[in-house]
């Protein structure tokens, strides 16, 4: 496990505890979603996630193992280590899952020093396999982690010390980074984890919504999916949500404190889509429908769908 | 026009085709059961009654036909059944005009080919509607349809044939009840697959209209159907009534399902 930006580059001061507070009270005044990373001598690092101002998890890494404080707990432990080495970090909630990746899973295999002329090729093969694969790559003055999942862009997360990229698509950066060598090393997908357990419910979560929005759409015409897109605005907001639905596609801007609280929403939500559905085309039809659309999506979000049964009762048919 | 001025008018529209409705129906009930006017004029006023009815229809079916556009899949079942409730307007007009004319309608007679043009297009709009629900079971559906049309057409020849009975009036009988019948099945199938939703509106009424042309078809074959309404029975009465209820209540699930399609679910919101 590792956090994105573990390393403590040699310009970064120690700041004392009440101003590390400050800090902290800053992203919850301004609503701010990002990370505060704190460094210590000891190799100890303290992790806050926010979201939207909110604390939504604290991870207390070292380079072997983690462990998840509570709020209280982690107050505590910040106030008796005393000044730390502080990055304070911008991230979108995906940077933030990706974060969490990061920190929670263990790697099958061994950090590998690879040439930055052979980078590029290096990514390209991984980038090439059938499943999805996450990379954490260092330098001596910069960090990154990319996300390979199938049938989706690359989503990457690249920090030096005036560069910060959080974003979908072309990586071009890690290549075109101008240092000799870079540590990779690569995390499979784990559904005993936690935060891949929550990767894998929101990926099931949007192909599902967007599977049953093509096929309503051909049951009902466009205009009804278009009052529907408004709803789903509603019944997000109305839970405090950042999903939306854009050109039929879902735009998922959450991230959550654990996978139960993750599909407690979902499940609000899909829900609250499929009482719409059943009053439209009936609920036989709209169970029919949703079986059909589960029974042909990929096993990993069958299992998870199964295992945290994001479903209402009577849709998943197995 | 925003949204919200939109909404305003959808429930007066609803409103005022359900007073439109009431008073055609008291109308057509007063007038059938008290004649108050000529014989053929009652006969006229009655007939004109069933083709307005008709005509809301077909205008409904055109109006939620061009509320779509082209990429929409209901596109194309909602522009059958509208060319279908074009042509039983058209049937139900030239019946009125040939009672007005000639006091009696032969059969067959041209306002026939109107019911068997609909009964055409609304076959191929159920076609594209079960299509649409069950994607990878176009080739039975298909063959479905084609084999209710075979017996729909080829059961009562064969049938008369056999029993040397056969003439164009009494094949025309026969006819009918078959072909309603099976719109009546189809449309039961359809309403049962989206029971409990909006979408199971609109082919409700065509169940109704085949059940109540299946009672007519049946009255006029074993004799009981009275031509005037001054010599009207109350079955007769009851057919007929059922018969324009039939229009009535498949303009009013048009009309839901028009509402639906420009205003969403109202009560989600």
């Amino acid at each position: 496990m590792s956090t994105l930006f573990s390393t403590i580059h040699p310009d970064e001061l120690k700041m004392p505890v009440q101003n590390i507070q400050a800090l902290i009270d800053s992203y919850h005044e301004l609503r701010k979603s990002g990370v505060i990373r704190l460094g210590y001598d000891s190799e100890k690092q303290l992790c806050f996630l926010f979201k939207r101002g909110e604390l939504i998890n604290t991870y207390l890494v070292t380079p072997d193992k983690w462990e998840p404080l509570l709020p209280e707990q982690s107050s505590a432990w910040m106030l008796s280590a005393g000044d730390a080495y502080v990055r304070p970090l911008l991230l979108s909630s995906f940077g933030l899952l990706m974060t969490k990746l990061l920190i929670q899973t263990h790697s099958q295999s061994d950090t590998t020093s690879v040439p930055q002329n052979q980078l590029r090729e290096y990514l390209e093969m991984i980038r090439n396999k059938p499943e999805a694969t996450l990379l954490h790559l260092t330098w001596k003055n910069a960090a990154g982690a990319i996300l390979f999942a199938p049938k989706a862009d690359p989503y990457f997360n690249f920090i030096s010390q005036n560069i910060v990229l959080d974003q979908t698509g072309s990586y071009k950066i890690f290549h075109e980074w101008e240092e000799p060598q870079c540590a990779l090393t690569s995390y499979a997908p784990d559904l005993s984890v936690e935060a891949w357990q929550e990767y894998y419910l929101r990926s099931a979560f949007a192909n599902l919504c967007e599977r049953i929005l093509i096929r309503f759409e051909t049951l009902t015409g466009r205009s009804l999916v278009d009052s529907f897109v408004q709803l789903v605005s509603v019944f997000a907001s109305r839970q405090n949500l950042d999903i939306s639905i854009t050109a039929r596609k879902l735009a998922d801007h959450e991230v959550f404190s654990s996978p139960q609280i993750a599909t407690q929403n979902y499940r609000f939500l899909l829900g609250e889509m499929f009482q719409y559905f059943s009053a439209v085309i009936g609920p036989r039809l709209n169970t029919a429908t949703v079986q059909e659309i589960v029974k042909n999506m990929p096993e990993q979000e069958r299992q998870i769908i199964r295992t945290f049964e994001l479903l209402p009762k009577g849709y998943f048919n197995e | 026009m925003n949204k919200d001025s939109k909404s305003i008018i959808f429930m007066p529209v609803m409103l005022a085709y359900d007073v439109i409705a009431i008073l055609l129906l008291i109308g057509y009930v007063y007038i059938y059961q008290y004649a108050p006017l000529d014989e053929s004029l009652n006969d006229t006023v009655l007939n004109t009654i069933t083709a307005f009815a008709a005509l809301l229809v077909a205008a409904i079916a055109t109006a939620i036909y061009l509320h779509y556009q082209p990429a929409d899949f209901p596109r194309k079942i909602w522009l059958y059944l509208m060319i279908g409730c074009w042509f039983w307007f058209i049937a139900e007009s030239l019946w009125g005009i040939i009672v007005y004319i000639e006091g009696e309608v032969s059969s067959p007679s041209i306002a026939d080919t109107g019911w068997v043009g609909g009964f055409v297009f609304f076959t191929i709009a159920f076609y594209h509607q079960y299509s649409i629900i069950y994607p990878s079971q176009k080739k039975n559906i298909i063959a479905v349809s084609i084999g209710a049309w075979a017996l729909a057409v080829f059961a009562p020849a064969i049938g008369l044939l056999i029993t040397r009975t056969f003439t164009w009036e009494s094949y025309i009988n026969y006819y009918y009840p078959v072909a309603d019948l099976f719109v009546g099945i189809a449309g039961i199938a359809l309403m049962f697959v989206f029971q409990g939703g909006a979408l199971a509106r609109p082919w409700f009424g065509l169940v109704v209209l085949g059940i109540s042309d299946f009672l007519y078809a049946w009255a006029e074959q074993t004799g009981v159907y009275a031509w005037s309404a001054a010599n009207s029975n109350l079955l007769t009465l009851a057919i007929d009534t059922t018969y324009l209820v039939a229009y009535l209540i498949l303009g009013m699930g048009f009309l839901g399902h028009w509402i639906l399609i420009n205003y969403g679910l109202r009560g989600k919101r």
